[in-house]
């Protein structure tokens, strides 16, 4: 038991760990890409092109409108569980699923988190960002053994998970909102400043 | 008493596996949103990273 309790950590951590590698190296490319691309004098007009995106998202995540999404509709390898070994296959479902847009993911909020990165343009906020995102994504796997008295509980746990979609669409607005109240706050701040 | 999870068949555990889903879904961004607020007071762009772990939380439900 403790045993596995051991190798439960070791996979988990090299989940995150793995994950959170490649979501820093998208951010800050993504960064660097905006900096180069966009210049830093049409930062507001930026700003504002993100803050109608965050409107344009939470429709789209409230189903107010229904467009499509550019992703990938991929999911990573289940496979590598079966062939390589569990701290194995862990580190690569962690590089795999931290590289964001090569897997598919459900709402619109990660394209709002891209424009930010990009209008920023500065590879440290771009790595900082897609990390947090990234440890806000792994954080369930820190936390299901507290959900669940045992594995054998997974499949109750994902068929709960399911049915509340609704809720977790809400969190996702949440989310939306509150980047949008920051983007606000700071573009009114850079104004009165400026 | 306490009620294990795999007492009573399968609607109590369904039950019972919902009622720790919304709480714990609800609390975890409820307190990002509150690290995120104090950390806006040092910098702005932190709250921005408030943000991405609630957008990358919510994310779960895809997994």
């Amino acid at each position: 038991m403790a045993g596995e309790k051991k190798r439960w950590f070791i996979n988990v951590t090299a989940f995150t760990f793995a994950g959170a590698a490649t979501s820093g190296l998208v951010g800050a490319t993504l960064g660097g890409l905006g900096g180069w691309l966009y210049p830093k004098r049409s930062e507001a007009f930026g700003m504002m092109l993100v803050f109608a995106l965050v409107l344009l998202a939470a429709a789209r995540v409230l189903g107010w409108r229904s467009f499509a999404l550019p992703r990938i509709r991929r999911q990573t390898r289940e496979v590598w569980g079966k062939y390589l070994g569990s701290t194995t296959a862990a580190l690569l479902w962690g590089l795999d699923v931290g590289l964001t847009f090569t897997t598919r993911f459900t709402f619109a909020g990660v394209s709002v988190l891209t424009a930010l990165v990009l209008v920023y343009g500065d590879p440290a906020f771009g790595a900082l960002l897609f990390m947090t995102f990234w440890f806000g994504r792994a954080l369930p796997a820190w936390i299901a053994p507290l959900l669940m008295q045992d594995a054998n509980a997974t499949p109750y746990l994902l068929d709960a998970l399911d049915r509340r979609r609704r809720l977790f669409r809400q969190i996702n607005v949440a989310g939306l909102v509150w980047a949008g109240a920051v983007m606000l706050a700071s573009m009114t701040f850079s104004t009165s400043m400026g | 008493m306490t009620m294990s999870p795999h007492s009573g068949g399968t609607q109590p555990l369904q039950r019972i596996y919902e009622s720790r889903l919304r709480h714990v879904s609800v609390a975890v961004p409820a307190f990002a949103v509150c690290a995120g607020v104090l950390a806006s007071a040092v910098d702005l762009r932190f709250g921005l990273a408030g943000a991405a772990f609630v957008l990358g939380w919510s994310q779960l439900v895809g997994l």
